[in-house]
């Protein structure tokens, strides 16, 4: 229900933008800026080129947007461009999109005992400095599993993988995670 | 008794909910060390969906909007130029090709007094001029209802 009536408002949205009215566009940017950020964001950490990105993403939305098919949701179909122009970006400064050498190797800060009321707030820390330190491509799919909640299906129209592989890139990723914060523990203790 | 382990892809499978099997079900009721690693994930998983969503440090809409505003006006002024282009290679083809008959009706501009054809020059200049004003004004009029 609430899925057709997205489909329904973005059609009204997409037809008025193709007639000419350009101004509407900032509605698709503004329903669809939370999940490009997440997606920019964990695939490069270079803030540099975030502008730069982000203005390529909408404008090759807004140029293409009379293929859009409304076979996906409109914010699928945006996700997507934004993670192939952010892989392009990553191949062409030869960053590595899934190389997972760095991750497995354990580079901790260790925290001094932390106060039980911030030991909450350190966890979080040491997560999103765990997460930080996995490949762009697992960083991603983490989040777009676990923080924006989205299914396999639609993660694999983002990103053009087989749910296969998203499936066994996400358990990866998991464990990968939970051995680096139970080894953090274990070294806190010591 | 005891049966072989799961390995963690499976356990975070049934965690997630993404399978469904009572022989994991039971297995975690005797099994420790499956037990704990259940528990680690849903402790990981607990705290990965409490990170703070990621955002950018300017304001995405006004930098696209400027964006593509920009990309619009480039492709408006292209359209125009390639019209300008082909409007003036036609002016030009037609004047070639006219080229004699203009030449017969400049000889008769000879034939009247000086007077006479001052007199008709500044007319047509007054009609061209005018009627490229009236054209002006209508496409600026069209403009302002287009970009309402
Ligand atoms: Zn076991």
């Amino acid at each position: 229900m609430n899925n057709e009536s997205n489909h329904f408002s973005d059609k009204i949205i997409i037809t008025n933008i193709l007639n000419g009215k350009i101004q509407d566009f900032a509605i698709v940017v503004k329903n669809t800026e939370k999940l490009v950020a997440q997606i920019v964001r964990k695939m490069t950490t270079n803030e540099d080129d975030h502008k730069d990105l982000v203005q390529d993403i909408y404008l090759k939305a807004y140029q293409n947007l009379s293929s859009f098919q409304f076979k996906s949701k409109l914010s699928t179909w945006i996700a997507n461009i934004a993670y192939n122009t952010t892989v392009n970006y990553l191949q062409k400064k030869k960053i590595p999109v899934t190389d997972i050498e760095n991750s497995i190797e354990n580079k901790f800060i260790v925290t001094e005992n932390p106060e039980f009321e911030t030991i909450k707030k350190e966890t979080m820390k040491m997560l999103a400095k765990e997460l930080d330190k996995l490949p762009p491509l697992y960083k991603t799919l983490i989040t777009l599993y676990h923080l924006e909640e989205l299914s396999n299906k639609e993660i694999a129209e983002i990103t053009n993988l087989p749910e296969g592989t998203i499936k066994s890139y996400l358990s990866r990723a998991r464990k990968i995670l939970k051995d680096n914060i139970n080894y953090h523990y274990k070294n806190e203790k010591l | 008794m005891k049966s072989e382990h799961f390995t963690d892809e499976t356990l975070q499978e049934y965690l997630l909910k993404e399978i469904q099997d009572d022989n994991i079900t039971s297995h975690l009721t005797v099994c420790s060390s499956c037990w704990k690693k259940i528990e680690e994930y849903q402790y990981l998983i607990d705290n990965v969906r409490e990170i703070k969503a990621e955002t950018f440090s300017f304001d995405v809409t006004t930098v696209v909007m400027e964006k593509i505003k920009n990309a619009e006006t480039l492709k408006e002024k292209n359209k125009n130029t390639v019209l300008y282009m082909i409007l003036s290679s036609v002016t030009l083809i037609a004047l070639y090709l006219l080229y004699p008959y203009i030449k017969i009706i400049f000889t008769q501009f000879k034939l009247f007094s000086t007077m006479a054809n001052v007199f008709m020059l500044v007319s047509v200049l007054g009609i061209v001029i005018f009627l490229l004003n009236d054209l002006f004004r209508q496409y600026k009029q069209k403009e302002i209802l287009l970009t309402q």
